[in-house]
């Protein structure tokens, strides 16, 4: 297959996939897309190189995860101060739409907030179902490392029983 | 929450916040065009011309917003800074559609919030396009924008920073930020907060629109939320009762988010900011969460809201309604109004009675 075409091939099979995974890493279409376009830009000349490559599919997801993670602007999530309640049992759902809205609201916010690396490996896991060795593999770090970003991220992620039972109250 | 349970929910979070990536069509089309994407975090708000406009006229030149990420002073803490958004209700067309309510916030760092808001019917001075009303700039430029190809965000941004352009030159006042939301998004943002207590003076039946409301206290969200702040025949004052109500909405709302229990103040407060996130457009970079730690020292109860000074003689080159304003007399109403230091908190603690 000639060089040019296995490129058009990678992007009409998997740009919506790449697209959704750096709006999901980013919590920022508008970057998003910027930061994809700017990958594809530059893969697209070595794609001789690329598309050869066991997995260019992570490849590329590590090119996006990198030029996000080395993007400087700072966000002021980290300085909001998380105090989260201990595990309390938290009521079923209820199957109530508004108050699935808000869970899943709460949750993108609590994700949001989260490290770069933390957030980009949750992503790959429960998004994209990527195993530890893929996961390390995008993100240049070993196995052991991506087990730990994991489970910090889901004690953070899960800390929000009694808080967020109670948050629906507060709109009652 | 046990684990499948917190597991089942990240997947569902996750799925929705990848659903708001942007149509792959147009990165496909910025690839067969094969060159460097013009990189959207590029300009402040003010673009340069207007830098001239404003120095000229004698205002204090505000200081531009670095958007490259140049490495804040004091990299531990946010970048305590007082910020102004321009937020802009658009109505729905046919078209292009219009500003219909046109709002400066400001949010102080020592916790204090006012926001002015500027009558759509203002003649005002719109740079590069000479006198008009304000809302009509919305629709124009965005009109203009797409008569030139451009796509319709492309347009909407061109659109949304000539109104920052132009209310930063009325008001003299930097416009860090702007945010536009359609009345579809503003009904689901009340629906999103459970409601929000208003109060009406005079019950309203109107058998043309179908609008009813009884008097008193009430609490809407959703369409009659809508109806309530978008109504402007029957008020005395027209368009100037209708900014009264939205003004009335505003305060109710941030009272309402900002009393809630301690526990839960800065979940409810970060849920609401993530549909609110859904469903207004800002400048392309700012991620709205990152208000949430200066929105949290908010006091409710103490915002200023209040209206620019207008005239009742309508300028004579207008054409239509239309509301003079004196830039100098705006100016020093708003420096009043963002001034450090909270209004005295009111009495009682229900939302007060508008027309």
């Amino acid at each position: 297959m000639l060089v040019h075409e296995g490129f058009d091939l990678f992007v009409a099979e998997r740009l919506d996939r790449l697209l959704r995974y750096a709006t999901a890493l980013t919590c920022d279409p508008h970057l998003a897309q910027d930061i994809v376009q700017e990958v594809l830009l530059r893969a697209q000349p070595r794609w001789a190189r690329i598309g050869s490559m066991r997995s260019p599919e992570l490849y590329v997801r590590r090119m996006v995860t990198n030029e996000y993670l080395s993007w400087r602007r700072r966000r002021a999530a980290k300085e909001i101060s998380s105090e989260h309640h201990t595990l309390n049992a938290i009521a079923a759902p209820t199957g109530d739409v508004a108050a699935e809205h808000a869970e899943r609201a709460a949750m993108r916010a609590r994700i949001a907030m989260l490290p770069r690396k933390q957030r980009a490996a949750i992503l790959l896991r429960y998004y994209e179902d990527r195993t530890d060795a893929e996961i390390a593999e995008v993100l240049g770090c070993g196995t052991g490392t991506v087990r730990s970003h994991l489970s910090r991220a889901l004690s953070t992620l899960r800390a929000t029983g009694y808080a967020e039972s109670t948050a629906k109250e507060a709109w009652a | 929450m046990n684990l499948d349970r917190t597991e089942a929910l990240i997947r569902d979070a996750l799925t929705e916040e990848a659903g708001r990536a942007v149509d792959p069509g147009a990165v496909r089309a910025r690839l067969h065009e094969g060159s460097r994407p013009a990189r959207r975090y590029r300009a402040p708000i003010m673009a340069a011309a207007a830098v001239v406009v404003v120095a000229a006229a004698g205002i204090v030149v505000p200081q531009l917003l670095d958007r490259h990420g140049a490495a804040p002073a004091a990299p531990a803490a946010l970048a305590a800074k007082d910020l102004n958004v321009l937020v802009m209700g658009l109505d729905s067309g046919p078209g292009s559609p219009r500003a219909d309510s046109i709002v400066l916030a400001h949010l102080g760092q020592d916790g204090t919030g006012s926001a002015v808001s500027i009558p759509r019917d203002s003649w005002v001075d719109v740079p590069g396009h000479g006198k008009q009303r304000l809302n009509g700039t919305y629709t124009q430029v965005r009109d203009d924008e797409l008569a030139k190809g451009k796509s319709p965000a492309d347009a909407d941004e061109a659109a949304a920073r000539a109104m920052s352009t132009t209310v930063q030159t009325l008001t003299g006042v930097t416009v860090d930020h702007y945010a536009t939301i359609d009345m579809a998004g503003f009904a689901e943002i009340s629906t999103a907060a459970g409601g929000v207590p208003v109060c009406l003076k005079h019950a309203i039946d109107d058998p043309l629109t179908g609008v009813s409301f009884p008097a008193g206290q009430q609490t809407v969200s959703g369409d009659k939320a809508l109806q309530f702040v978008r109504q402007r025949h029957g008020l005395p004052k027209g368009d100037l009762d209708r900014i009264v109500r939205l003004q009335a909405f505003l305060r109710s709302l941030a009272n309402k988010v900002l009393t809630a229990p301690e526990a839960t103040r800065e979940h409810a407060l970060t849920t609401l900011l993530t549909t609110v996130r859904d469903k207004v457009h800002t400048d392309p970079g700012w991620n709205l969460l990152d208000l949430t730690g200066q929105l949290l020292k908010l006091r409710g109860d103490t915002l200023r809201l209040g209206t620019v000074p207008v005239s009742d003689t309508p300028p004579p080159a207008a054409a239509g309604p239309a509301l003079g304003v004196d830039p100098a007399k705006v100016r020093s109403f708003v420096q009043d109004q963002f001034a450090p230091g909270a209004a005295p908190a009111p009495g009682s603690g229900d939302a007060p009675c508008v027309n």
